[in-house]
């Protein structure tokens, strides 16, 4: 139960209308885009910097645990208020205070849309570089706490490197400003050690990002293969030919199955694995490159190559891959989505391997994956009601999870560690590892009640608990991992 | 820690008992379960955008909606609201990438509350007379709204404003007052009259009047007519037709909806038509989908479905036509306005655009967010009349930012909407459909008296003819009306 | 402490030493010193355990470490309160995996920039990255003082280049974060907290970098100017249009006359180094020059090969090479767009002074170097803390940091070499005694 006088401190300072706490309420923000949900004691809705570090004070003083959240777009639980206490939504801090054109730089509070941003700055000829898939409804605060990756970030970047500096306010309500409107900043990084902790050191309330200059031409190629392991080879001869596309994405047979029917992308049905490649720059570069990776991808007898001859070609190539995902609800009812990370060079053998793991288990793969940069993204299909379907999806993301690390990648991409990879994080990180990352936590949330229990393994649980029997996933009743 | 924290009830736990919708026919489980709750459709979202509220979004509703069948909610007024909010733009089903069928949802969500509603019997009257009689009777309406055509002709409307009386009234209804729509000078009715093109017909169509257009719309129906038969397409109105139904689903009235439907089936089905096309993005919408109102209508499933095939936008049959480029020209900036039912549920954003782009000198900007809802859908109006004008000021906003002194939409309920915003900031921007334009650039045609070009069946004399044809119509309407009366 | 303490504690240091390590004691010199304090004693481990033994240990007996790499900008950073023990990295100069395919090398901290270039060349590859004395800069080193150089990658900075860190804290632990990929947000990214940290939290062993192709061709334009506004201006334009460019500087006559590249005129100076293939190369060369003639150019030149590669590596050493090491050097950082109308400015404060301002600027990035000579080696001292009082005022105003990065003692002990985090000295503060409570790390140099 919830302190009647802590909710009209609450009120108090955010006004009786933005803290919601009723149980039709709490049902909606009980989930993010991934599988676990919990309740939040008591939503706060905060509209400035000086809201939030009154209610952090509030919550310090009484110790009471809170989870910043912005769109609940997440994948990896992070905007769940797993241990109840105060669900913080940022979506009324929406403003973009400045846009300085000639410094190429926007100046936003948490709750602006990525891709709002970019519409916003358009006339400018400037973009906001880092693009997830769900830009069309992420947030940029989610997107600093999970350091947000993209289709483009292969080329330019994820998010630290868009950020020059933010406001923040850490667990004791003091509000700060690390980096700024520089591109450099002498001493240590505090803007770049707040980027990607999941919201677990402090709250960012405002950001000064770095804009982009539109490429002057873009072109969209995309290669149809027969099977998987030609068009990953494919992908390690385009980067070893010395080009770096702006997005190189693949999808699977399984994945192509689905997104099609979607969005009439014009995917072959039949085909093994399509790559998707994107070369931005000067008219003259983009030719000869666009010309060079022909070359090259031709060399893995390609069933095609097809050029996007116009915009609208061009929107729906990459409507087929950002909707890919979510689309995979129209071949079963729910699916695990892994991130995991490998070498590129690495490609041919996880996917594999993956495929074995898929035909072992009897489970389908769909894979979705960035994989210019070796992010891959295997969804695991599942029917939630089916308990032991479940189990298996569980079981079987931790052991894809291990063969990234294992092959010397991560555990994540982009979508965090959040609850669901915690347990895993013993797997690539040593103790020593993650006491030095735990240190951080204390320099920053003695308490810690910022995002509790997030990125850390349980210490409670031996850290060779299995991932398909972590805290996080048992005891939720059906319906909980949609 | 504060025992706020130890909460271990957190965890979602689902109680089996008192399970689901109380009513038959409720929203389908395994649609609910195609969402898996990506946040795609948030931004979408107009109640989303306006309250940055989870509650307030498709993916929020949907999660109330399990919540229900799961049994850890009870259908009480706390969730209602949430549900009443939603406008049903659908434009949610646009961007859904797992395809959750949230219209849908919504609807048969909306029959359950509808059904479960405790209204006051004052209210039940209201609904009643509105839903079940006015709005399914041509004849009391246009006689109700000719009433408040007067109303509005003699100053009353102006002095009832300045007088603010209207505070007397209770709820949204007296700033409805403000809101009334201007109501045409000449209706247009469905009198099973038939308009013939020049020369041999290249299509025939079936024109649905609908019930709210014919009086609020008149002369742009008209005009509609007019670039229809300039284009050799022979136009039939059917007398049995009614009102399609959309206003009654979109309250839950699901069992009217569904007479309405088999009543336009049998009008339209009757004819020996190409087609049948709607002004109406609304009407063309829920026709278009009379098959799945249907359903579990043995007799009439199969006729719905055929009827549906047929069903097109206005601008949609134009696009496809195609039409004669028409030649006058019209110097001016025009910016569209997606109507949700034409661009969400029926996907035609580009047809009208490359319409308006055939007419020489018009100048198309595009507005931000055009196919974020105005704010009208149907009752909502005042339903939900604060959201309503929340959502119509940023229309205004955007289409104020376009710079342009004509705003094109293709749905009454926008027009009506965008009109009322024109009047409430004072803009001078006029609200025209589609299809006005194109009837004034070809009017134009006749009037610059361009040197005649190759390729053009434009005849004088055909023209004149098709107006007098048109006039004799009108003229015959007032005789008419005791008839109508009598039947 | 008291001395006798100390000699006695570091002799016992060393007889508690291993071996191996034993083995790796070398004798203070010049080279190690930090603004005339040297060391007692230097090791140079040939491993991490190494590392992590001469931490430890050091930690046990209350002895302060200064880990040094190339030792070509150790005088970035206040005195050092006291330095006992020099930890010298070269040894640890491996490659320890590379595969070019991955676009990434993982490396010992030790490696020099031209070693390390050097290989990735062979498989047409670069690092992005470039700093004084190649020779001699460790990637340690580098990434421990965490500036950029001219070249930058899409106009970010040092720290965007790193994907992974393994760190030896003052307890003797050895500590991971991030790894080979480029995406990865697993945990905290804490080589956050080493990249300009300059060695306080832990010393930097093992380093991920994201590597590039090498652009299949370059080549530089190299344009004097007779006004400053006019080569800002040319500059400015350049860095607006769309076409490749991997470096863009300004110079200013007197940073050109130190510079003392023989084929370069007087003047102002405006180089930018272009790359692509044939065509793309042909149309940025064609562009530059269109936009160059909108600026009254005196002289334009193009270099290749050989010859520009040596032109931007003397624009990098400038000022910590011997020929043109300057009495007083700052580095300014700024919004990009206030750069231009700073630059009048810092010349005038300096030649109404009687000196002489060098001035090399990373246009867009929003970098200065600004370098006071003292060229009639007589001017009175106050006047130098005159410039850095004006400087800061200056660069204040434009919401900019003005760092020292070298000068006398007194200049740097009257302002203290460090701007821009008066407000983060609390943090910075608690993470320095979280991390090293017993401050044996480069005490006193960062704070």
């Amino acid at each position: 139960m919830i302190d009647s006088r802590i909710i009209k401190r609450l009120q108090a300072v955010v006004g009786k209308q933005y803290v919601l706490n009723k149980e039709s309420d709490l049902i909606t923000f009980e989930y993010d885009g991934s599988v676990d949900r919990s309740q939040p004691t008591v939503v706060v809705l905060p509209k400035s910097t000086n809201e939030i570090s009154e209610l952090m004070k509030i919550a310090s003083t009484a110790e009471i645990a809170i989870v910043a959240r912005g769109a609940g777009t997440g994948l990896s639980g992070g905007a769940i208020a797993e241990q109840g206490g105060i669900l913080l939504s940022l979506t009324r801090m929406n403003q973009i205070l400045e846009i300085d054109p000639e410094n190429q730089i926007a100046v936003v509070e948490p709750g602006v849309v990525n891709l709002e941003l970019t519409q916003a700055v358009s006339k400018f000829d400037l973009y906001y570089a880092p693009d997830p898939s769900s830009q069309q409804a992420c947030t940029i605060g989610g997107n600093i706490a999970e350091n947000s990756g993209g289709p483009h970030c292969l080329a330019y970047g994820v998010t630290t490197n868009h950020v020059l500096g933010i406001e923040v306010v850490d667990a004791d309500g003091e509000i700060s400003w690390y980096g700024g409107r520089t591109r450099e900043h002498p001493g240590y990084d505090l803007r770049g050690i707040m980027i990607g902790s999941e919201g677990t050191l402090s709250i960012v309330t405002k950001a000064i990002l770095r804009l982009s200059r539109r490429p002057e031409s873009v072109k969209t190629l995309l290669a149809i293969y027969q099977d998987l392991d030609q068009a990953s080879a494919a992908v390690s001869a385009v980067i070893s030919s010395g080009i770096v596309p702006a997005a190189m994405e693949m999808m699977d047979d399984l994945a192509i199955k689905a997104a099609e029917p979607a969005v009439n992308a014009g995917y072959p049905e039949n085909a093994g694995a399509v790559l998707l490649v994107e070369v931005e720059g000067l008219a003259e570069l983009v030719e000869e490159d666009v010309a060079d990776i022909e070359k090259v991808m031709s060399k893995y007898n390609p069933l095609e190559i097809r050029t996007a001859k116009t915009e609208l070609d061009r929107t729906k190539l990459w409507a087929g891959r950002k909707g890919a995902l979510s689309a995979l609800g129209r071949l079963a009812p729910n699916y695990y989505l892994i991130d995991g990370t490998i070498p590129p060079s690495k490609l041919v053998e996880v996917m594999s391997k993956i495929k074995e793991i898929s035909a072992e288990y009897n489970v389908p793969i769909a894979n979705v994956l960035h994989a210019g940069d070796g992010n891959l993204h295997p969804a695991i299909l599942f029917d939630e009601r089916n308990d032991k379907e479940t189990k298996i999806a569980f079981e079987i993301g931790g052991i894809i999870l291990k063969l990234c690390v294992d092959a010397g990648g991560a555990l994540s991409g982009e979508h965090g560690i959040g609850i669901e990879k915690r347990e895993l994080m013993p797997y690539m990180f040593n103790n020593d590892d993650l006491d030095s990352m735990s240190k951080l936590k204390t320099v920053f949330d003695k308490k810690s009640l910022l995002n509790p229990g997030k990125i850390f393994p349980d210490k409670a649980e031996s850290a060779t608990t299995t991932f398909s029997q972590s805290s996080s996933v048992s005891n939720t009743g059906t319906g909980a991992y949609i | 820690m504060n025992d706020i924290n130890t909460n271990s009830k957190n965890k979602v736990k689902v109680d089996s008992i008192l399970k689901g919708f109380p009513f038959s026919n409720p929203p389908l489980e395994e649609d609910l379960y195609k969402c898996v709750h990506c946040g795609f459709c948030l931004q979408a979202c107009p109640t989303y955008v306006q309250t940055g509220l989870e509650t307030e979004s498709p993916r929020g509703r949907i999660a109330l909606m399990k919540g229900v069948i799961e049994g850890r909610l009870t259908m009480n007024n706390d969730v209602i609201d949430h549900w009443d909010m939603c406008i049903q733009c659908r434009a949610c089903e646009d961007v859904c990438p797992s395809g959750v069928p949230y219209g849908n949802l919504i609807e048969k969500t909306m029959s359950q509350v509808s059904k479960s509603r405790k209204t006051s019997i004052l209210t039940k009257v209201v609904n009643w007379l509105l839903l079940r009689r006015i709005l399914t009777d041509q004849i009391i309406l246009s006689g109700l709204v000719g009433t408040m055509r007067i109303y509005q002709k003699t100053g009353m409307h102006k002095l009832v404003s300045v007088l603010k009386v209207l505070h007397l009234i209770p709820g949204n209804l007296g700033s409805l007052h403000d809101s009334m729509p201007r109501i045409s000078d000449k209706f247009f009715s469905a009198d099973g009259q038939t308009y013939h093109p020049f020369g041999e017909p290249k299509k025939t169509v079936g024109l649905l009047s609908g019930c709210i257009m014919p009086l609020i719309n008149g002369p742009e129906m008209r005009s509609a007519i007019r670039v229809l038969t300039r284009n050799g397409v022979k136009v039939v109105v059917p007398k049995e037709q009614g009102c399609c139904g959309a206003i009654h689903s979109h309250v839950g009235d699901l069992v009217k909806a569904r007479d309405m439907a088999r009543r336009n089936i049998d009008a339209f089905l009757s004819k020996d038509i190409d087609a049948v096309l709607s002004s109406s993005a609304g009407c063309s919408t829920r026709m278009k989908e009379y098959g799945e109102l249907l359903k579990d209508d043995e007799v009439y499933i199969d006729k719905a479905k055929q009827l549906e095939y047929k069903v097109k936008d206005i601008n949609e049959f134009l696009y496809e036509l195609p039409i004669d480029p028409p030649k006058g020209r019209l110097e001016s900036n025009v910016t569209y306005q997606d109507p949700c039912h034409l661009a969400h549920t029926q996907k035609i954003r580009s047809q009208p655009r490359e319409l308006l782009k055939l007419i020489p000198g018009l100048n198309l900007i595009e507005m931000r967010n055009s196919d974020r809802c105005c704010g009208a859908g149907g009752t909502y109006v005042i339903t939900q009349h604060k959201m309503s004008l929340n959502l119509m000021d940023d229309k205004m906003k955007t289409i104020e930012e376009t710079g342009a002194q004509i705003v094109t939409t293709g749905n009454p309920g926008c027009w009506m909407q965008m009109n009322q915003g024109t009047q409430k900031t004072n803009m001078s921007v006029e609200v025209k459909y589609v299809t006005d334009l194109l009837d004034a650039s070809y009017q134009a045609e006749r009037i610059q008296n361009e040197p005649e070009t190759e390729g053009t069946s434009f005849n004088e004399s055909a023209w004149e003819e098709e107006r007098l044809e048109l006039r004799s119509q009108w003229e015959k309407r007032p005789g008419d009306r005791r008839k109508r009366r009598d039947r | 402490m008291n001395q006798t303490i100390k000699q006695k504690n570091t002799a016992d240091f060393v007889k508690s030493l291993s071996q191996s390590l034993k083995d790796e004691l070398t004798s203070p010199s010049d080279y190690h010193s930090i603004d005339n304090v040297s060391p007692t004693i230097v090791l140079s481990p040939i491993s991490n355990e190494h590392i992590s033994e001469s931490l430890r240990k050091a930690s046990e007996y209350e002895l302060n470490v200064c880990p040094i790499g190339g030792a070509t900008r150790l005088a970035i950073g206040n005195k050092p309160t006291q330095y006992d023990l020099g930890l010298t990295l070269n040894k640890l100069d491996k490659v320890i995996d590379y595969k070019p395919s991955d676009l990434s090398i993982t490396v010992q901290a030790g490696i020099t920039l031209e070693k390390l270039q050097k290989q990735l060349q062979e498989n047409n590859q670069f690092l992005p990255i470039s700093a004084p004395l190649t020779q001699r800069s460790t990637i340690g080193g580098i990434l421990a003082i965490g500036t950029s150089g001219s070249l930058t990658w899409l106009n970010g900075t040092l720290r965007d280049l790193v994907t992974g860190m393994k760190t030896i804290h003052p307890d003797g632990v050895i500590s991971k974060s991030g790894g080979q990929v480029m995406k990865n947000v697993s945990g905290y990214e804490m080589s956050r907290l080493h990249i300009g940290g300059l060695g306080t939290l832990g010393v930097i062993s093992e380093v991920s970098l994201k590597v590039l192709p090498k652009p299949e061709n370059e080549v530089s334009v190299i344009t004097t100017f007779a006004s400053q506004a006019d080569a800002y201006n040319a500059s400015m334009s350049i860095f607006r249009s769309k076409i490749n460019k991997l470096c863009l500087s300004y110079i200013n006559p007197g940073a050109l006359h130190h510079l003392n590249i023989k084929s370069i005129k007087p003047g102002h100076l405006m180089a930018v180094r272009l790359f692509g293939k044939n065509l793309s190369l042909n149309r940025c060369i064609d562009e530059v020059d269109s936009l160059l003639k909108q600026h009254n150019p005196k002289t334009v030149s193009q270099i290749r090969e050989q010859e520009q590669e040596d032109v931007w590596q003397k624009v990098s050493d400038f000022g910590w090479n011997s020929d043109t090491k300057p009495y007083l050097s700052m580095r300014i950082s700024l919004p990009p767009n206030t750069v231009g109308d700073i630059l009048g400015s810092l010349e005038s404060t300096t030649i109404t002074k009687g000196l002489m301002p060098g001035l090399s600027t990373n246009v867009g990035h929003g970098t200065i170097l600004f370098h006071v000579y003292d060229v009639s080696n007589n001017a009175e001292q106050n006047k130098f803390g005159e410039i850095v009082s004006d400087v800061r005022r200056l660069v204040r105003q434009r919401r900019g940091t003005a760092v020292i990065e070298q000068g006398p003692e007194f200049i740097k002990e009257e302002f203290g070499v460090w701007d821009g985090f008066e407000q983060n000295q609390k943090t910075f503060k608690s993470l320095k005694s979280n991390y090293d409570p017993l401050n044996i790390l480069n005490p006193g140099r960062l704070l």
